[in-house]
């Protein structure tokens, strides 16, 4: 063996060195500028996939394109068969639907001033028409006061004047006195946003059975819709057994909102109150 | 059938240049021509002077081995202990050292392994100083020769030599006498163990005809090549005696030296191998063999088993040739370490090229292949992805429609708990009206909230405006939606209560009642009137009707 040859394989091995260098260059070159984006754009496609895989998994709802057609089409169906629902109840049991007028925002204090009188007016000359006993004082005062809203006193007066006009029309016996409480609001249950507001009206009459019949059923009707909030119902003696102290808080129902006009649930965390109107 | 190139093998001497053209294969060497140039007396060799023959002769643009003169090279040889733990490559680098710091540069060198025994390593070693290679470097880079080695005469002489000549276990002195320097190497078998040059050829024959003849030195060549000799009774053999031992001197001094490095008798000189232009001088192996006391053999022209038919003074040529043999008897090689990568580079460059192309083809085809596969994959992965986005687009439609459904199921919940009172109250009285004995009195008739507030219906005062009401807000008044229960209070004269029982299985059987039993007497409104059941011989009741709340 001499150094020639132990030299011509020295000589390969760096000749190699430079090859491999150049191939591993080559090789990081096109790693780095082709395979590596494109594996990482893969690895992001799994990655999205997976996610919007769980995302549907936990929605229950993990279908193909064609089962979730279908089941959008049926909820969009039910959706639609809800809201006719909802508007035929809106409608039916909205006790101020003849009133458009006073649904404004401005509504000012001679507008109550004026509508209490002639609702006073009209009232008693129904009863005296009737031949019922009304109290002269319907439960509605005529001074407003700084502190009053006129459209929520507008509102229940309006009230008032549904739940008499309907007690007069059952013949009602006497009616001992009429007044309005204060109003209430109701928010769906996982919402502060009112979508709804209750006018009770608290009245005491004396009447019979039929008369408290009628009065019920009516108050089931369209056109003059209540609410019974509450209601007692007393024999007035053993000696007419026929003849009823009749006590009862009814209401009249104002729809402010529609479930297409509700703020969506999630942003109604905060409680929305009603601020008085036309003060 | 082993590839054979083609290779000129160059001898510049002081008197003449020769060339062969040889075919060299991996285990052989085939000599194809012989040229030579006889070379201008006292000139520097230049390519200048070269040119012409090497033209005519078609040598330039070659590749060539070429001869280094043996008095440039220094040969040393030496022996390792057995233990010795070094390789030979470290042995001979540290051997070197000692020469480098001498001449304070890197001398280039080689060596040959040989063993006299067993456990016997030995290595001679051949070292030149780099400047002396410039010649034959600059003189091959004129005529654009490649050089393929450089090989000092005395190892090209033994090249050369020994195939035909090295007999197993004999010692053989293998000379090639020069005009100007003897070149000689001596092997034992096949291996090269000593190597020398030294600076006494043919010229000191030529000298000695010329003084004793008065002839200048170019005809005194002449007559030495026509008429000289050593035999006793030729003209110039008086004048050339002491001329020979003048040379024999000479040769003598530098086996003195081969047998104090080998004193063995293993190292006495068995035979002798005459080469060279001075070997054609009459009676001068006959002088040797009297000298040396063994037989010495001058190979002749043509004689297909001496040297292979190669004349005498082509030996060096012919031993040029087989140094660049895997079977040369001493691979020893002064070629810089520069050209020696260039060469080695070329013969490996076609494999190299073709490893790498196959390299380069199979990584394409994979990176190829692997790029389209992700592509492929990718395409497949972004359809997917589409769809996926369809039906997260399909699936947040849907949540949002339900969203809208739930919400209109949330705003009838409070609607459906108001709404529920008046056919409550309406169907109880009813069902009261319809299903009392005639021995009871119902003289009360309401829900629990009228039974137990005993200042709900008193006038002016408003239960939604309680202070409770306003502190807990809308949620506390929310509860108070829907009743909840329904009380009807009366008298009965009949002591067995079986009407009452009677009344309340028949308001059990309503279908929004809860449960139906008589209310706790401790739970009994007080009556206004004072005590009614002494007055009325009558049992006072109280049903509570528990309103179905879902």
């Amino acid at each position: 063996m001499s150094r020639r040859q132990n030299d011509s394989f020295g000589v390969s091995a760096s000749r190699v060195a430079v090859i491999f260098i150049l191939i591993s260059g080559v090789i990081a070159g096109l790693w780095i500028g082709l395979l590596a984006p494109a594996n990482n754009q893969r690895k992001q496609a799994l990655a999205n996939i997976k996610a919007t895989e769980t995302e549907l998994a936990k929605m229950g709802l993990l279908l193909d394109q064609n089962s979730l057609r279908r089941e959008l089409n049926k909820e969009i169906g039910y959706n639609s068969d809800l809201l006719i629902e909802w508007s035929n109840t809106v409608g039916r049991l909205n006790g101020f639907r003849d009133l458009p007028n006073i649904s404004a925002e401005r509504i000012g204090k001679i507008d109550y001033k004026v509508a209490l009188f002639d609702v006073k007016q009209r009232l008693l000359k129904k009863a005296r028409a009737l031949n019922i006993d009304l109290t002269s004082d319907i439960g509605m005062d005529a001074v407003v006061k700084s502190s009053e809203d006129a459209r929520r006193l507008m509102y229940q007066l309006k009230a008032i004047e549904t739940l008499l006009d309907t007690a007069l029309d059952m013949k009602i016996d006497t009616v001992k006195f009429v007044e309005p409480l204060s109003p209430n609001g109701y928010h769906p249950e996982n919402s502060t946003e009112i979508f709804v507001e209750e006018y009770p009206v608290r009245i005491r009459m004396y009447g019979d059975l039929d008369s408290l019949y009628d009065l019920l059923s009516s108050a089931l009707v369209r056109e003059n819709f209540l609410v019974l909030r509450n209601l007692k119902v007393r024999s007035v003696s053993e000696a007419k057994p026929d003849l009823l102290d009749i006590s009862a808080v009814m209401s009249s129902l104002l729809f402010i909102k529609s479930p297409e006009t509700m703020d969506t649930i999630k942003n109604a965390i905060a409680p929305v109150r009603i601020s008085p109107r036309g003060h | 059938m082993a590839q054979k190139k083609k290779i000129i093998a160059i001898d510049i001497g002081s008197h003449s240049a020769k060339v062969a053209v040889a075919l060299v294969a991996r285990e052989s060497v085939e000599i194809s021509r012989m040229e030579s140039f006889r070379l201008p007396a006292g000139e520097q060799v230049t390519m200048e002077t070269l040119r012409p023959w090497m033209e005519k002769n078609g040598f330039l643009n070659s590749r060539a081995v070429i001869s280094l003169p043996g008095k440039d090279v220094i040969f040393q040889p030496f022996q390792m202990v057995p233990a010795d733990p070094r390789t030979s490559e470290q042995a001979a680098a540290m051997e070197v050292l000692k020469f480098n710091e001498m001449a304070s540069e890197s001398m280039v060198y080689d060596y040959s392994e040989f063993s006299l025994g067993k456990n016997d390593r030995r290595l001679l070693l051949s070292i030149a100083r780099p400047s002396l290679l410039n010649a034959p470097l600059a003189l091959a880079a004129a005529g654009n020769i490649q050089v393929e080695d450089i090989v000092p005469s005395p190892i090209a002489v033994f090249n050369g030599l020994v195939e035909s000549y090295g007999q197993e276990g004999k010692c053989t002195l293998y000379i090639n006498a020069g005009h100007t320097s003897t070149s000689l190497g001596i092997g034992i078998g096949s291996q090269l163990v000593f190597a020398r040059a030294f600076s006494c050829g043919g010229e000191v024959f030529t000298s000695a005809i010329a003084e004793s003849s008065g002839l200048p030195a170019a005809q005194a060549e002449n007559a030495k090549h026509a008429a000289g000799s050593l035999k006793p009774g030729t003209p110039h053999a008086e004048a050339l005696a002491p001329a020979a031992d003048r040379w024999f001197a000479e040769l003598n001094s530098c086996l003195a030296i081969f047998r104090s490095l080998f004193p063995s008798d293993t190292a006495r000189i068995d035979g002798a191998i005459l080469t060279g232009g001075s070997a054609g001088l009459d009676g001068l192996p006959e002088f040797l063999e009297a000298k040396l006391g063994a037989g010495v053999t001058v190979p002749k022209a043509g004689d297909p088993s001496a040297a292979k038919g190669v004349p005498p003074e082509y030996v060096v040529c012919k031993g040029l040739a087989h140094s660049l043999t895997e079977t040369a008897g001493a691979a020893i090689s002064l070629l810089p370490e520069n050209i020696r990568d260039d060469i080695a580079s070329r013969k490996q460059r076609p494999f190299w090229f073709a490893s790498a192309g196959v390299a380069v083809i199979i990584l394409a085809v994979s990176l190829v292949s692997g790029y389209l596969q992700l592509r492929r994959t990718q395409d497949v992965l972004n359809s997917r992805q589409a769809d996926m986005s369809a039906r997260r687009q399909l699936a947040s439609q849907i949540k949002s429609v339900r969203m809208k459904s739930e919400r209109i199921q949330h705003m009838a919940t409070p609607l459906a708990s108001l709404l529920k009172s008046t056919p409550v109250m309406a169907t109880v009285l009813k069902t009261v009206a319809e299903n009392r004995g005639a021995d009871e009195w119902i003289t009360v008739v309401c829900d629990s909230e009228s039974y137990f507030n005993s200042r709900l219906y008193e006038k002016g005062r408003d239960p939604y405006r309680s202070e409770h009401s306003r502190r807990s807000g809308e949620e506390d008044k929310q509860k108070r939606v829907g009743m909840t229960s329904v009380i009807i209070e009366g008298f009965t004269r009949n002591t067995s209560l079986a009407t009452v029982s009677s009344l309340i299985t028949e308001l059990t059987k309503l279908e929004f009642v809860e449960s139906a039993d008589l209310l706790s007497d401790d739970m009994l409104a007080p009556l206004p009137q004072g005590n009614l059941e002494e007055r009325l011989n009558a049992i006072r009741f109280a049903i509570e009707v528990k309103v179905r709340q879902k």
